[in-house]
């Protein structure tokens, strides 16, 4: 089995613990081994950085160091963790100068980092190591017809870090194609969810949220596939608050990619943290079944 | 004489560490406003504010409320034809207005940011039932009520543990922490 080091981040372990769930779960059908990081902090969203920079780089490094002393790359299957650390890796192994101040603070921790990890998210574990003919093979249930909008949000592919498409990326679209859904092709995949305003600026994470969910729906799609525990909680528990708001009757589940994956790999619903929604995916699962059993 | 230190230039400063181009690159074409997402409860767009740093227009900026509706999404940053780090900017910004305790009044913004990061420096860890509450009443009554119903259900269905988490080693990881911000040693 592959391993990597696993960093669920904070919201893994409430909010979204059908994330973390169905990670573990689809990751090991899939022969991979998540290893949680031992006693890892928070990555600090985006709050450290709105108060001290040396801070906030000091607090990622502090999981990654974690990771390189095992020799294993990080993998967040949060957005805002990931871009956290990708560009916390990055610049420390760029600027010596930086990375001697955090070492100095991760001496009082006896840890050291040099930056030499692989920052990965989740979804480009699934993507780039095992590949969609791989995962096709094992799909047992594929979701056949089932019409799944992919929503990347914004940290998983900006700010650019290799050569990615920012623009109108679609390994999500193909992964999706892989377990047998139909992708939804509209243009607020890579749009803004509004995930870090929804405390500090209600009405403008709002109005976000509604153009997004307007949009999937408008094209016809019968679930939204998140890949970020804030998007997830933003589209999901939000939506209430946004049909009151501008008078709309959206009613449509959001889930995270490792639980479609893992759905078609055959796991019952219930592994998968499946049926934790408050927008109740019960539609989308019926749909799921009756596939299987036709 | 001591030289006076512009705005402009302070600015630039609190950039020099991110890895984008200077602001003075700008070219005041506005492709950040126009992708920005929050630019409709701004009140200047991204193209007037970096206009408005330029000018040294240090009151100005520090009561705009731009940099604290940005949701950090980082399309205008890739997307600048100049090269700037807009994002980043953003984020020098809000930390240039914490610093100075200076931000226009009624924002949740600073004073969430300053409670997410007390929590952590106590626990090691972020989480939610502590955060939010506290700034839901400034919705007033009705997303209170809606809230709270959230919550509930989310209690029920597993999603909402009542008590926060601590990390093991917190003794090491706040001697870590004052290694940057030296606050003293607590005994």
């Amino acid at each position: 089995m592959k391993q990597y080091a696993y960093y669920p981040g904070c919201s893994l372990e409430s909010l979204a613990i059908g994330y973390h769930l169905s990670a573990i779960e689809a990751a090991r059908a899939l022969g991979i081994e998540l290893k949680e990081i031992e006693d890892w902090n928070c990555c600090g969203a985006t709050a450290y950085f709105h108060v001290d920079e040396l801070l906030a780089y000091t607090l990622v490094a502090r999981n990654l160091a974690k990771a390189e002393r095992v020799g294993l790359d990080f993998v967040a299957p949060c957005s805002g963790c990931y871009k956290n650390a990708y560009f916390t890796n990055a610049y420390l192994r760029q600027d010596p100068e930086l990375a001697e101040h955090i070492n100095f603070a991760l001496e009082a921790d006896n840890l050291h980092i040099n930056g030499t990890t692989r920052v990965r998210h989740l979804l480009e574990v699934f993507v780039e190591d095992l590949g969609f003919e791989e995962i096709k093979k094992i799909v047992s249930r594929p979701l056949n017809g089932l019409r799944v909008a992919p929503y990347y949000g914004c940290q998983l592919v900006r700010p650019r870090k290799d050569g990615e498409d920012i623009e109108n990326p679609q390994f999500f679209e193909s992964l999706l194609s892989a377990i047998g859904a139909e992708p939804v092709e509209y243009t607020s995949k890579t749009r803004c969810c509004g995930g870090s305003l929804i405390i500090s600026n209600r009405k403008a994470a709002l109005d976000m949220v509604h153009n997004l969910l307007q949009d999937a729906v408008k094209h016809e799609a019968d679930v939204i596939a998140t890949i970020c525990p804030m998007c997830n909680v933003n589209l999901e528990l939000y939506q209430n608050n946004v049909n009151r708001e501008y008078g709309t009757q959206f009613s449509i589940p959001v889930m995270y990619f490792t639980q479609l994956l893992g759905l078609a790999l055959g796991i019952t619903p219930g592994r998968l943290g499946v049926g934790k929604e408050l927008v109740s995916a019960a539609p989308m699962l019926f749909f799921a079944q009756s596939m299987e059993s036709g | 004489m001591a030289s006076e230190l512009y705005f402009s230039k302070e600015i630039a400063n609190l950039m020099y560490a991110t890895h984008g181009k200077p602001i003075k690159n700008c070219l005041q074409c506005g492709t950040c406003s126009a992708t920005c997402p929050s630019v409709e409860f701004m009140d200047h767009t991204p193209r007037e504010l970096i206009g408005m740093i330029s000018a040294d227009l240090k009151d100005e900026v520090l009561a705009s409320n731009t940099y604290w509706s940005c949701a950090s999404c980082y399309y205008c940053t890739v997307r600048c034809p100049a090269g700037i780090d807009i994002a980043d900017l953003m984020y020098a910004l809000k930390r240039y207005s914490m610093w100075k305790g200076a931000y226009p009044e009624g924002l949740i913004g600073p004073a969430f940011s300053e409670s997410f990061i007390k929590m952590i420096m106590r626990t090691g860890r972020s989480f939610e039932p502590v955060l939010a509450p506290s700034y839901i009443f400034k919705y007033g009554a009705r997303d209170f009520i809606q809230e709270a119903k959230t919550a509930t259900a989310l209690v029920m269905k597993g999603r909402l543990p009542l008590l926060p988490t601590k990390i093991e080693g917190l003794d090491n990881f706040q001697r870590m922490v004052r290694r940057i911000i030296p606050i003293g040693e607590s005994s």
